[in-house]
């Protein structure tokens, strides 16, 4: 599991908050856990919409934007927008829809790219799938000769080019 | 399906077998490829009889098809047995399975390598192992069962964001890859912790592996021991049952810090699914996994060239533990069968019968459903558990001086 805070590293800790009377749990990685045992309670909060500390003496409150879209909740499964931010889990494929903005956000934040790169539904026509595989090798291909692994590139060569010839004698358009 | 028809002579493949020897650094590979179904809440926003309609669809596939072969299927009520916990320390059923509530099943084959999960975090979890460094062998069976399950069933997908899925870390490709280190050079010199933040920058996350299953919660179908037993005794070097486990979630081990691992063992998990083909993921994983190996190699043979006298006798030491011992913990008993391993691998150690593959047997017989399930197979209290592993342990120890080569 990845820390809920930072999203980047593996979450090792459990970090348990009372906020509003309930406690609140997240997984956290060792480097939230340390900012927040050297920051304290100020430098690091459980609810990304809970108001803290800003400055010594001023409370910062949620811009009203912010509030009003976290109270929002998924029209079909009645999923909160606030658990979507905060667990990043979607409770339907209509969440997608309807929050499509929030997720991009999200997604950007923890995935390298928006677009989907890999192989599409077993029941798409045999050619799509040859063009997605074909897309897929090489940008395989790419990673490969980056870390200098040739002798597994020489592999990836030779299926892209039966992959290639596969297309062209079945007639149809071949990848640009 | 009871959990002592899960119990055959022989333990899953992917520990190696006698005609695909397994290797002493590269334990197990594993992908998990989560698909969902069109028209139904995802499994943690649905309700019981949405949850019941996607297993009998599931069911009904699977019938039809048989994805796996010859295949066993486990209800809510199989999963909160031992045959349950069976399945998870065998890393086919995942904690969230364990864990949950309402309608879910488990359908695996004989040979313990693939699974197909049913109303976990997704409507469907399908899980593939394959012996070593080769997650790309286990992708390819994650992916055919997946063809077969998607020739009667639709899967949830988006021409941009790809499959949908509950977690939006595992949008896209749907799928997470894992490998299974055990790196006891790179662990003493403390590399693994040092190091963990370099793997990110590859698109992958090194961690430790943690004993029982992170949430202190109690696994089902294990017996929680007898308080009377536990006061009674002055001291006890066991910890609590549900901590005599190795089990998985849905990425793979359960993480922890490099420095707080178990045995000197290590997942490589990959980070991303979107935007990253399947081949890519798991190439990355298989990539990186190798390098740590690499390391791991290199780091054995200055041990052994520059203390070589300090090596023998720390593996030495975890021998004469081993075989002395009446009563052994869970966490220990990975250490000492982490160094036997360690000194096995680089010659300090022979035994004709320690091969990667028993060693790897090992890993998944001293846990403590499998301990149970093999004696009496009752609930046993921690300290009865904690003498039949001694046992096993010194039997295991015989067994590989007196076999022959």
């Amino acid at each position: 599991m990845l820390c809920q805070k930072c999203h980047q590293k593996p979450a090792t800790a459990r970090y348990i908050e009372v906020v509003e009377g309930r406690a609140v749990e997240q997984h956290v990685c060792a480097d939230c856990l340390a900012k927040y045992l050297q920051g304290g309670p100020e430098a690091f909060t459980l609810n990304e919409v809970k108001p803290r500390l800003h400055e010594p003496g001023t409370r910062m409150e949620p811009r009203p934007a912010v509030q009003r879209r976290t109270r929002q909740s998924c029209p079909t499964c009645n999923t909160a927008l606030s658990v979507i931010m905060d667990k990043k889990m979607v409770g339907c494929a209509e969440c997608y829809r309807h929050f499509h903005d929030v997720i991009e956000e999200v997604l950007i934040r923890i995935q390298p790219d928006t677009q989907h790169q890999g192989r599409g539904r077993a029941r798409d026509d045999a050619r799509a799938r040859i063009r997605t595989e074909l897309r897929n090798k090489r940008a395989l291909l790419r990673s490969v000769l980056k870390m200098e692994d040739y002798e597994q590139a020489a592999v990836l060569r030779d299926e892209i080019r039966r992959l290639e010839a596969g297309l062209r004698s079945g007639g149809g358009e071949e990848m640009p | 399906m009871s959990a002592t028809d899960l119990l055959p002579a022989a333990l899953p493949e992917w520990c190696g077998t006698d005609t695909e020897p397994a290797s002493w650094t590269e334990i197990s590979s594993i992908c998990t490829l989560f698909r969902n179904l069109p028209d139904l809440p995802f499994p943690p926003a649905a309700r019981q009889e949405e949850l019941l309609e996607v297993t009998r669809r599931v069911e009904d596939a699977a019938r039809m098809f048989s994805p796996l072969g010859d295949t066993l299927g486990f209800t809510e009520k199989d999963i909160e047995s031992p045959a349950g916990a069976l399945l998870a320390e065998r890393h086919l059923a995942t904690r969230e399975l364990l864990h949950g509530h309402g309608p879910r099943a488990i359908f695996t084959d004989r040979s313990g390598m693939r699974a197909v999960i049913v109303n976990a975090v997704d409507h469907l979890t399908v899980r593939a192992l394959a012996p070593g460094n080769n997650p790309a062998r286990a992708l390819q069976q994650v992916l055919a069962i997946e063809e077969t399950l998607g020739s009667t069933l639709d899967f949830v997908y988006d021409d941009t964001r790809g499959f949908l899925t509950t977690r939006l870390t595992c949008t896209g490709t749907g799928l997470k890859v894992c490998v299974l280190l055990h790196l006891p050079a790179l662990s003493l010199i403390g590399m693994p912790q040092a190091n963990s933040e370099a793997a990110r920058t590859r698109d992958v996350s090194l961690v430790g592996v943690a004993a029982g299953n992170g949430l202190d919660l109690s696994v089902p179908g294990m017996s929680q021991g007898d308080p009377q037993q536990l006061m009674a005794t002055p001291y006890i070097p066991v910890e609590p049952i549900s901590e005599q486990c190795l089990l998985t979630d849905v990425e793979g081990p359960i993480p922890v810090a490099p420095d707080q691992t178990v045995g000197a063992l290590y997942a490589i998990i990959s980070q991303h699914s979107l935007g990253l083909s399947e081949e890519e993921i798991t190439y990355r994983v298989q990539h990186a996994a190798r390098e740590w190996c690499a390391q791991e190699e290199e780091t054995r043979l200055t041990l052994l060239k520059s203390n070589s006298l300090w090596l023998q006798d720390w593996v030495g030491r975890a021998v004469a533990l081993a075989r002395g011992t009446y009563l052994a913990g869970f966490a220990e008993t990975l250490d000492w069968l982490s160094r036997i391993r360690l000194g096995a691998a680089v010659g300090i150690l022979r035994m004709p019968g320690l091969t990667p593959a028993t060693a790897n047997r090992m890993l998944i017989e001293i846990q403590a459903t499998h301990l149970a399930l093999r004696s009496t197979g009752g609930p046993l209290s921690r300290i009865e558990l904690a003498r039949l592993r001694a046992e096993k342990l010194r039997e295991f120890l015989t067994r590989c001086e007196s076999a022959t080569s």
